[in-house]
């Protein structure tokens, strides 16, 4: 039987923080919040301008086609909708990354498993310094250099494929598409996925590469049963990084891409556009009302882009946590 | 036409010796306490290590002797690792039939082989089921099949029993009999218990 007499008594448990820790754990958290906050009011000044907008428009704002400020004296004339720009930001980027994935892939491997040492710092630090191009200058490339070799091959692409119908192009013009915009943001993501992809493989158990060798399986075999499945997820987090910068691109594409308001998956006549290049195009010349409407479809690619990279950074954690 | 090892192995500042012959169809054991080398030697012999010096030979065809080096893929070596090395995102059935699919069998060949080889191992039914649904017991056995499928030159065995609690040994003891009775393989078991191979291992060499 318990004697209440000699019960111990119930510890508190403190932690007596110093004023040095109490200053430096409020700058860090501090710092940390500082972040959040500034995304807050980002989010909240686009919400704040923009929000006439959608009381206007409502949901058609998203889904309406047709971009027409009207009389700038009478705003009720305006028709405004951001479907065709959403489209083509979703197209493109989708194009892009159909093209980077299988390019950032063999680099990730060829990087990790395939390339002798002094190779692989060097392509390593190559990725790196690509990955720092600005935008701009890849838009220039990309209206300069890469403009003409596409519309060169668009042409028989279309004549050969035209019975599938997002390569056909009865305008018949070519050039500035969502094919040359998708395959320049390609080359643009292409260092963000194959950096997350050879951080990933290069994590794949070590000892199961082995135990494929010693069962006979040669290096190929070994990445297709080993490497491989472990990436899987964290490949996947990886492209929907790249697709959220892909999503946000604005020079490159607004350099690139024929600004059309008309839903277009025809990607390679010229016509599209998308979100970010609307912006920068009509910022400079638009309305009071118009810059509303700017606000507004800058609050939507905001949303956008932060859901699509939240995504990725779950899906990149938890394949390390699988490690 | 034995395995022949007379070589110095080891990493870092480990350095260990060990000579010995392994003929056809016998049956060596390895003893040694924690830290002797045993699983490094099993390695060295299979290529996932490289001597320090000496040679390793097999049927007359240098392995390794520090300036000829065969790929572990091409030595008709196989090991059960201690720690098993299951594939964790394939099927029973298709890790025992990775050995045969990985020297070009067709599939439909590697499996029928390697349901073979699980029947003999006394997990026929078990094609189907992942590693992560096994007990230990039965992971060691899969490991088991999924080295003699193969039909291997040489079976390296590390540690088969470390994983098995005492009630369960037996058992494993007579489903290593079983795969052994009749096969030409030579085959070096590690144990850092002698008694496990007792019956097992006709020489043992202690390191």
């Amino acid at each position: 039987m318990t004697d209440t007499a000699t019960t111990p008594e119930r510890r508190r448990l403190t932690t007596n923080y110093t004023p040095v820790d109490r200053v430096f754990r409020g700058s860090m958290t501090a710092g940390a919040l500082f972040s959040l906050v500034v995304l807050a009011l980002i989010a909240a000044f686009l919400l704040y301008r923009g929000f006439e907008i959608f009381s206007d428009f409502g949901f058609s704002f998203i889904t309406g086609e047709v971009w027409n400020i009207g009389d700038p004296m009478d705003t009720s004339t305006a028709v405004l909708g951001i479907g065709a720009m959403l489209v083509g930001s979703v197209l493109t980027a989708v194009i892009a990354i159909l093209i980077a994935v299988p390019f950032a892939m063999s680099a990730a491997l060829f990087i990790e498993y395939y390339a002798p040492k002094s190779v692989r710092t060097a392509l390593t630090a190559l990725l790196d310094l690509v990955a720092a191009i600005p935008s701009v200058i890849y838009g220039i490339w990309g209206y300069a250099v890469l403009l003409p070799i596409v519309e060169d091959w668009s042409v028989p692409l279309e004549r050969w494929l035209d019975f599938i119908p997002i390569f056909d192009v009865p305008s018949g013009i070519f050039g500035r598409s969502p094919f040359l915009a998708g395959l320049l943001l390609s080359l643009m993501i292409t260092p963000i996925v194959t950096s997350v992809a050879r951080e990933v493989y290069g994590q794949a158990p070590r000892d199961l590469v082995d135990a494929s060798y010693a069962l006979g399986g040669t290096k190929w075999g070994a990445i297709r049963n080993v490497v491989l499945p472990f990436g899987r997820s964290g490949l996947v987090g990886g492209a929907m990084l790249g697709l959220g910068r892909a999503l946000g691109e604005t020079v490159a594409v607004y350099l690139t891409l024929n600004l059309v308001f008309d839903i277009n998956f025809r990607i390679l006549g010229s016509a599209g556009g998308n979100v970010a290049s609307l912006i920068a195009t009509k910022f400079g010349e638009a309305t009071p009302y118009e810059l509303k409407a700017l606000m507004a479809a800058g609050l939507v690619l905001f949303l956008v882009t932060l859901l699509v990279n939240f995504l990725a950074t779950v899906i990149v954690n938890r394949s390390r946590r699988i490690v | 036409m034995t395995l022949q090892v007379d070589a110095t192995f080891g990493r870092g500042g480990f350095n260990r010796h060990a000579a010995f012959e392994v003929a056809p169809g016998a049956v060596l054991g390895l003893v040694g306490a924690n830290g002797s080398g045993k699983s490094t030697l099993l390695h060295t012999i299979a290529g996932i290590d490289r001597v320090r010096s000496g040679r390793i030979v097999l049927d007359g065809q240098v392995l390794d002797d520090g300036t000829e080096f065969v790929e572990p893929q091409d030595r008709r070596c196989v090991v059960v690792f201690q720690d098993l090395r299951l594939f964790p995102a394939m099927s029973v059935l298709d890790n025992v039939a990775y050995g045969p699919r990985s020297h070009g069998a067709p599939r439909a060949d590697a499996h029928a082989r390697a349901r073979e080889a699980l029947a003999k191992v006394g997990l026929a039914g078990f094609e189907g089921r992942r590693p992560d649904g096994l007990s230990g017991g039965e992971r060691q056995r899969v490991a088991i099949a999924r080295a003699v499928v193969t039909n291997p030159a040489v079976l390296l065995l590390d540690e088969p029993f470390a994983s098995v609690d005492a009630d369960s040994r037996p058992g494993l003891r007579e489903v290593l009999r079983g795969v052994l009775t009749g096969s030409e393989a030579r085959t070096v078991i590690v144990s850092h218990d002698p008694s496990d191979i007792a019956d097992l291992a006709a020489t043992v060499v202690r390191l």
